[in-house]
């Protein structure tokens, strides 16, 4: 409760004077006791501006700026400050907060005309006036005027947008500035393009549920489609690729992650007075950092991303770049080959013990690796069929029916909520993984701790395959601690649903349609993990953690 | 007396070619035209038109929710009692019985027609007793108790004569009659009503699609507590959970729609789980909408206890006789699940069954209008509210 009501303190002066005092008494309504006292001050000076109305805005603004040419470009510099100790204040704020706008009037006088009709598209472009000049201030006061001007916005979102305004400007320098380490003179251009598209959806009100205040969902990735031109293009290409979900599954994200660093590695050039290594790890480092933004990476990201970091520090020193290059990009090549594709062979052949005629088997969601294993057994003639469990809001097993379909594998499909309805007659399930934690649970998409609790019901053995190059150090018991969210949007949005009354879920004060990527499945409710190294128990994993190191070398 | 009502096979499977489709409407209408025949056939007992009507509007869908159904039920069952010719307690019971057994044959599903029947047959049995009982001053041992069921065998076996016309029956008949009709209004509010006792303030609620027992029940929640957290698993592919959601959104607490896939990984968090059904079982199972066993279960695992909300006409004294569910289920339309234009549609089997069972030791407690009941005590319930002889129509 006390973020809210202190931004609001700091930007109350705003608020006065590009809206009614109507508005403000909906604000007054949300306050709480404490803050009383600001509220009489307040209210003393919209008695001062409340005659005027709408129409008397434009007269205020000249009036400010008169007040300004006396302060001149002083009060400009100084105001970028006067906005930083606006947090720590209490009362001074509202003054503070007021010369804030006031100096973007003096910068562009014209564009704040057009901000009194109110009209919302015309202050964004009237940004770029400012926005041009070289100022430092000009940046940070473009996005002033956007926030203040969205008189056609719920004062509910109002609200909540207060708290974003004075966080994102320094957050978003750093967004741009993190990646760019060169610092292009062109650095405006992009920012521009930056704050236009995002603004319509920064504006929204971003309510989340109190459990999952710690979770960070997709919001700041969209801002990050530009052409920054200090981040190797392959990067923001897998980027974008994670980001609009055309790239999912943690194989094949892993791979499309080390062709990246391959052509990263290719297109390499050494700084002079640089290390080969050194130079490539601090640059690698920068883009990993730079592509966590669009999603959190996968596990098998980080561990191919720790092999990576390996195979680095063991580079020998004495012969030419591209040598070591070359050499990079065969260790590379075997990691895929090795981890990923051998690794999926090995486990398809074992399993394929495990399935005989007359089988049926359940699987969930889309795996790669039961693709393959199920591909496979077909190729074997093995009389069986298949249950693919589909579930909303991603629906991954259609692809996965459409893939065994092609194969002529015959196919059944259910959503999830019908489980308990197919269950009886399934003789196997087999699940795929996101990854393994050293405490034994799975993590995987969500609804695969359902399956496997309802197939325990049943007493249906539960097999989960999964490389061991998506083996975690991590330790997790719940999936609540650390987990990815996904787009609340995509729930409200499927397509199936007749009427869609959630459709706008942002006018509802307290309601949040959660998203979660993954679910993080005990240990007793999982038969064996199936792994190209053995049949294991699922509490097996920290002996595979331990041996690794030893027979892969990272 | 067990009486296993689901061994029908009701089951049918829709798979994907638009002519099988079209076929599957014109059997269908087929079947509904057919039926209608086959009451013409016997001249005893036809459908009166309302009933017919009635069958007629459920199956359309116009009237949906089994409230609504069994006050339309009620409805036509008073007016059958009014209006129709009846000289005796038997023959009225003789008429009823046949109109409810219509009923149920014709929707096996909406089991709150045949308990609503079975609760009126007892109510005749009961007040042609009564006034038996004045007429002729007998002792009123009408009352069943455990002992009674537990013997039986020795002394019930004296059916009474039900065959005489009696004096005064059809204006006491009426006058219970509004006494159901006014148990019917109020159930909801009093089942609501005991929401307070249930749960307490900053409590974590899961329910499961749309119910409306759940959803008073928890609007009224949330005005006596504060800080709820209401998660609402959406119950796909109809989506009802979204109704629920926006419906109860206006109020204070807070609400999280969830995918069903995330049941699970939320039940770590849930206080308590609220759900409504379609109807509850002689053993105190649920035939609930689909999704229900995982949430049952996925509680179970939690330690989560499970509150089921089921009004007194939701009580069927009907068994489950299958364990694979297969008898007791619906299968709808599967464009939910998979588009019909879709390629893989050709080729897959698709389901997207409506009910699903949820065994009794999965559930903690059962809340009706007349208070709270484990699911152990259904059955005395049950012989309360009907007739051992009128488990079977």
């Amino acid at each position: 409760m006390s973020t809210p009501r202190r931004i609001n303190k700091s930007t109350t002066g705003i608020y006065l004077f590009w809206f009614g005092s109507d508005i403000l008494w909906e604000r007054v309504g949300s306050w709480q006791l404490s803050s009383v006292k600001s509220l009489a001050k307040l209210l003393v000076e919209i008695t001062m501006s409340k005659p005027a109305e709408k129409g008397s805005t434009d007269k205020k603004t000249d009036l400010s700026e008169n007040k300004l040419s006396r302060e001149e470009v002083k009060a400009q510099r100084e105001a970028k400050k006067a906005a930083k100790l606006a947090k720590k204040k209490g009362k001074d704020d509202t003054n503070s907060g007021e010369a804030v706008p006031k100096d973007n009037k003096s910068q562009s006088k014209d564009a704040n005309k057009a901000v009194g009709d109110a009209k919302a598209p015309a202050p964004a472009k009237s940004n770029k006036g400012p926005a041009k000049e070289p100022s430092s201030p000009g940046k940070a006061d473009a996005k002033k005027p956007t926030n203040a001007n969205e008189k056609n916005k719920q004062t509910n979102q109002k609200v909540d947008r207060a708290p974003q305004k004075q966080p994102t400007k320094p957050a978003q320098q750093k967004q741009s500035a993190k990646p760019n380490n060169g610092n292009e003179t062109s650095k405006p251009e992009p920012a521009k393009t930056e704050i236009i598209p995002a603004t319509p959806r920064t504006k929204q009100k971003k309510y989340k549920a109190k459990l999952f205040n710690h979770l960070n969902g997709d919001t700041k990735a969209h801002k990050l489609f530009i052409n920054n031109t200090a981040v190797h293009p392959s990067i923001i290409r897998v980027g974008e690729q994670y980001l609009n979900r055309s790239v999912t599954g943690s194989n094949a994200r892993c791979i499309a992650f080390l062709y990246a660093i391959r052509t990263i590695i290719q297109d390499y050039v050494t700084p002079p007075n640089q290390e080969f290594s050194r130079g490539l790890e601090a640059n690698i480092k920068n883009y990993v950092d730079y592509l966590q933004n669009f999603r959190p990476l996968a596990v098998s990201i980080i561990n191919a991303y720790k092999y990576i970091k390996y195979i680095l520090t063991q580079l020998p020193t004495n012969s030419t770049d591209s040598k070591l290059k070359e050499n990079l990009c065969e260790l590379i090549d075997a990691y895929i080959r090795d981890q990923i594709d051998k690794a999926a062979e090995a486990i398809s052949s074992t399993v394929q013990e495990k399935i005989c005629n007359g089988d049926v088997i359940l699987t969930f969601g889309c795996s790669s690796l039961i693709n393959h294993i199920l591909e496979e057994a077909h190729r074997r003639n093995v009389d069986f069929r298949v249950i693919i469990v589909d579930c909303g809001p991603f629906l991954e097993g259609q692809e996965l029916l459409r893939r065994l379909i092609s194969k002529g594998i015959s196919c059944t499909c259910v959503l999830i909520n019908a489980i308990g309805f197919i269950m009886p007659e399934v003789t196997k399930v087999l699940l795929g993984a996101h990854a393994l934690l050293a405490n034994g649970y799975v993590m995987a998409r969500t609804g695969t701790a359902q399956i496997a609790l309802v197939a325990r019901s049943f007493n249906v053995p539960a097999l989960v395959c999964c490389e061991t190059h998506k083996f975690s150090e991590r330790v997790q018991t719940d999936a609540i601690v650390f987990n990815e969210l996904g787009n609340p949007e995509d729930i409200v949005k499927e397509s199936n649903i007749k009427e869609k009354r959630l459709a706008n879920w942002q006018s509802f004060q307290k309601l949040y349609p959660l998203n979660l990527i993954y679910d993080i499945t005990p240990p007793e409710l999982v038969s064996a993990v199936v792994t190209e190294v053995a049949i294991l128990p699922c509490t097996s994993v920290p002996v595979i953690l331990r041996i690794r190191p030893t027979e892969i070398l990272y | 007396m067990l009486n296993l009502l689901f061994q029908s096979n009701t089951i049918t499977i829709f798979e994907f070619s638009p002519v099988q489709i079209l076929q599957f409407k014109r059997n269908l209408t087929f079947k509904r035209q057919n039926m209608v025949e086959d009451f013409d056939i016997s001249p005893h007992n036809p459908p009166l038109k309302a009933i017919a009507g009635l069958i007629h509007d459920v199956k359309r869908g116009k009237l949906e929710g089994s409230y609504n159904i069994t006050v339309k039920t009620l409805d036509i069952l008073k007016k059958i009692i009014s209006v129709c010719d009846w000289k005796s307690a038997e023959e009225l019971m003789k008429l009823i019985r046949t109109q409810g057994k219509i009923l149920a044959s014709a929707l096996p599903q909406e089991v709150v027609t045949a308990n609503i029947t079975r609760r009126i047959i007892k109510l005749i049995r009961e007040e042609y007793d009564l006034l038996q009982a004045k007429v002729h001053q007998i002792t009123d041992d009408s009352q069943a108790s455990l002992h009674k069921l537990v013997t039986q065998t020795s002394d019930n076996d004296i059916s009474r004569d039900y065959s005489k016309p009696q004096e005064g029956l059809r204006e006491a008949l009426l006058d219970h009659l509004q006494e159901i009709e006014t148990e019917m209004e109020t159930c909801s509010e009093n089942v609501s009503a005991q929401a307070e006792e249930h749960i307490h303030t900053s409590e974590v609620i899961l329910t499961l699609g749309h119910s409306r027992s759940v959803e008073n029940f928890l609007k009224r929640a949330v005005k006596k507590r504060e800080n709820l957290t209401i998660i609402i698993a959406e119950c796909a592919p109809a989506c009802r959970g979204h109704h629920l959601a926006a419906n109860l959104a206006t109020g204070s607490a807070e609400i999280v729609v969830i995918p069903d896939s995330t049941i699970f990984a939320m039940m770590s968090r849930v206080n308590k789980v609220i759900i409504g059904t379609h109807s509850v079982l002689a053993n105190g199972g649920l035939r609930a909408a689909c999704g229900a066993y995982t949430v049952a279960l996925a509680a179970k695992h939690y330690s989560v206890p499970v509150i089921v909300l089921a009004p007194m006409y939701k009580l069927s004294p009907v068994h489950m006789c299958n364990v694979e569910q297969d008898a007791f289920n619906l299968v709808e339309c599967a464009e939910g699940v998979i588009p019909y234009n879709s390629l893989a549609a050709k080729f897959a089997k698709v389901y997207s069954p409506i009910f699903d069972y949820v065994p009794p030791e999965l559930v903690t407690l059962f809340i009706s209008n007349m208070g709270g009941h484990a699911p152990s005590y259904v059955y005395r319930l049950l012989s309360e509210l009907y007739h051992p002889e009128d488990y079977e129509l």
